[in-house]
């Protein structure tokens, strides 16, 4: 126990000497977290999406134009639409730049159409380089086209009436012969108080599965880890490598002269590649306190909980170490394999935003089960089976590890 | 111009040489593509039907009619007779819900949504049932059995002289892809092979023949050009075989595709120049390839990033080169609306070459 208390000693002593690597890789994860957390993080108004630049070309100025544009300046329109009134030759030119999410053509006559109930159509044209934004401006203007089309058809009597009145003289206007129509569309209204003051049908919308609700914190909480178990894999693998410079360099041959065994040298490596990489997640926890005010759980089970991914870590790649005949050939494949355990153990995109086919590969990653573990952790619960699976296979990998690496150290 | 080709192949050759080349240059690139191609997907119809569950417990006549109403290409429509153990997102119609209606009482629809499952396609049946709602209760107030009519039409369409059919989602990922590939491979590997020439000492040797310093630069140069050159060869066109990558006029997006090659070319002689170590220098091309990515929206529609992390974007190189994209793939655009971007490409060449020629060391 001396002699591994000796090298880990000296390994520590060794990385403070020079540090820049481990910081850099350790940075990553912070910085990564910080862009995506900013990007993706709720915004005060409880938006997600950013303002969705509109520009409406009104060529009917009149009343339905009019009544469209009032509700898109209405509050809660404001806070999702960002409205631009420009003519027709600005607002192509401008589209056609990508200046905005879509543009709308309010036709003419759009209003004198209505009143007479008869078909119009508005023309909604899309920048094609987004993908999302335009799509909101469609639906919301496809339940305006059907709201609008309910209203004309309850009122088209009226309308028509209105219509006539508007193209009568004055004096041939008589308001007994209005009368009736009033009547009607009183009633009318009143029924239609009853349909719509409160509201006939109602949406109550309900989520399920769900834990919290989702806030800035919590975004930067769920990205974090995802991307420190990343760098972990990568730190770590970087101090493990160790054994393989030491075989080349001669360092290892010079050792074994010394009264150590080839087992104590191995958990040697093992160990202080386990404990460094438990510092660097404590760094990397401390960061995600003070930078994102992360919220971590218990720090008692994450603690514990680290400690065995950085175990298993450790373990993977003395095994991986044992059969790589240099350091080159470590560095060339220990990289892929932590990118493509990155890209489906949900480091890159959330497991349940792969493809359906893909998302069971995503089981047999180190990734999926920590981030999972930290979720469970920082909802107060102790992450039992992540655990399990972590430590079970962790101690596996060791074994084989212990074994094969003890024929690459004697051999 | 000789011995620059041939300290340029020289690159090339170790960099093709390399063991897991092929990973790096075309599968990681291609799981990328997959997984970010299938997740923005929208040219399939039916790939893009928001999947609902509808559980109606009414047995009058207007639980079946709001169902019928909800019907559209867009909803994956799927009748249940009890609430499912697993569904994305769920509509409950009460059994109450006609006797409801005729008694003009005030009700509420459950609408249930998994939490984790997809936000647009919640939105999509969301707005859906909304439509269905104004269209019942227009139904009611007519009351004279007439049937809901559409009176306005909604015409959608993209600008003149663009596009004429929706661009794939792997249009818009490929070029990303493209962007932050030649960036991860080029800085990496270029990075690598100036710093481990120049400790080996083979920069030394190289100087010992008839090359002269500036033909040595050049070859370095010349290298990491044909580096990201050809990781996009690669991509392109394993997106044109297996994705109809469409990349608008090919010859400026090929330029856009050169002038970005020569600004990480550069940046790549700098970092090699600059650092010493093998790991440092893949941390910080990962690290400047990643901070690059994101800020330009290689990884997501830079639509949904904020305006402020935006205009911070600009400072990425790999922002312009997507924006000459942009505007060449989806917008039909000619050299004089990009060759503004192509000068801010040549603006970073000129600064990271004048930092990697100061800082450019035959030996340590």
């Amino acid at each position: 126990m001396r002699r591994i208390l000796l090298i880990f000693k000296n390994d520590v002593k060794r990385r403070f000497k020079s540090p820049v690597t481990i910081v850099v890789l350790l940075l990553i994860p912070i910085i990564m977290t910080g862009i995506i957390g900013a990007i993706f993080a709720p915004k005060e108004d409880g938006n997600q999406l950013p303002k969705i630049k509109l520009l409406v070309v009104d060529k009917d100025k009149n009343i339905a134009s009019k009544m469209l544009l009032g509700a898109l300046d209405s509050k809660e329109l404001k806070e999702m639409f960002q409205v631009t009134v420009v003519d027709e030759t600005e607002g192509k030119k401008l589209i056609s730049k990508g200046k905005a999410s879509a543009l709308l053509i309010i036709p003419e006559k759009f209003s004198d159409r209505l009143i007479k109930a008869e078909e119009s159509e508005l023309l909604l044209i899309k920048n094609p380089s987004q993908q999302f934004l335009p799509t909101v401006v469609e639906e919301f203007m496809n339940t305006f086209t059907i709201i609008i089309s309910g209203f004309v058809q309850v009122f088209e009597p009226e309308l028509k009436t209105v219509d006539s009145l508007i193209n009568m003289p004055v004096e041939q206007l008589s308001i007994v012969a209005l009368t009736p129509m009033m009547e009607k569309s009183k009633d009318k209204i009143v029924a239609l108080k009853g349909y719509l003051s409160p509201l006939l049908l109602q949406l109550k919308e309900e989520t399920t599965g769900k834990k919290e609700k989702k806030t800035a914190i919590n975004v930067f909480s769920y990205v974090l880890p995802g991307m420190a178990i990343m760098f972990l894999l990568f730190i770590i693998e970087i101090f493990v490598r160790d054994i393989l410079s030491e075989r080349e360099d001669g360092k290892l041959q010079r050792m074994m002269f010394a009264p150590l065994k080839s087992m104590e040298f191995i958990s040697a490596r093992v160990i202080s590649a386990w404990l460094m990489g438990i510092a660097v997640f404590l760094v990397m926890v401390v960061l995600g306190i003070l930078l994102f005010n992360i919220s971590w759980g218990n720090y008692f089970f994450l603690f514990v909980f680290a400690a065995a991914a950085c175990f298993w870590i450790a373990a993977f790649f003395a095994l991986l170490n044992s059969f790589f005949k240099n350091r080159n050939q470590a560095g060339a494949f220990s990289a892929p394999i932590i990118m493509v355990f990155s890209a489906f153990g949900g480091s890159i995109i959330q497991v349940d935003q792969l493809p359906a086919g893909l998302r069971w590969i995503s089981q047999g990653t180190l990734n999926h089960w920590f981030i999972k573990g930290a979720g469970q952790i920082s909802n107060g619960l102790f992450p039992t089976l992540p655990f399990a699976v972590i430590l079970l296979t962790g101690i596996i990998l060791f074994l084989l590890a212990a074994k094969f690496l003890n024929k690459r150290i004697t051999v | 111009m000789k011995k620059i080709w041939h300290i340029a192949f020289l690159d090339i050759k170790i960099m093709v040489k390399d063991k897991v080349f092929f990973f790096w240059t075309l599968l990681f690139p291609l799981v990328f593509i997959f997984i970010f191609g299938n997740l923005y997907k929208q040219d399939d119809p039916s790939a893009q039907q928001a999947a609902l569950a509808v559980l109606n417990k009414d047995t009058g006549q207007w639980g079946a009619y709001f169902v019928d109403q909800i019907k559209s290409p867009g909803i994956a429509l799927q009748e249940v007779n009890e609430e499912p153990e697993q569904y994305n997102r769920l509509l409950i119609i009460p059994t109450d819900f006609s006797k409801k209606i005729a008694a003009k009482e005030a009700q509420q629809l459950v609408f249930k949504k998994r939490d984790g499952a997809n936000v647009q396609a919640a939105a999509q049946a969301e707005t859906r049932i909304i439509q269905a709602i104004a269209k019942t209760i227009t139904r009611l107030i007519l009351n004279s059995g007439s049937e809901f009519r559409n009176i306005i039409r909604l015409k959608t369409q993209f600008p003149e002289n663009t596009l004429t059919k929706i661009p794939s989602g792997f249009d818009h990922v490929i070029p990303g892809t493209m962007v932050q590939f030649i960036m991860m491979m080029v800085l990496i590997y270029g990075g690598i092979v100036v710093m481990t020439d120049r400790k080996r000492g083979i920069l030394s040797r190289i100087l010992f023949s008839s090359a002269s310093i500036a033909q040595l630069w050049g070859g370095k140069f010349l290298g990491r050009l044909m580096m990201g050159l050809l990781q996009s060869l690669i991509l392109i066109v394993t997106g044109l075989l297996f994705f109809n990558l469409n990349l608008g006029n090919i010859f400026l997006s090929l330029l856009n595709i050169f002038f970005f090659c020569i600004t990480v070319a550069s940046l790549s002689i700098l970092i090699g120049s600059l650092l010493n170590k093998e790991d440092l220098i893949v941390g910080v091309s990962v690290l400047t390839a990643n901070i690059f990515a994101a800020l330009a929206g290689c990884w997501w529609p830079i639509e949904i990033v904020p305006q402020s992390i935006r205009t911070i974007g600009k400072i990425s190189p790999a922002y312009w080169a997507m924006d000459a994209f942009h505007q060449v793939i989806f917008f039909n655009k000619g050299l004089r609306d990009i060759y503004s971007n192509f000068i801010v490409l040549l603006g970073y060449t000129l600064v990271f070459t004048l930092l990697a020629v100061r800082f450019f060391k035959i030996k340590d």
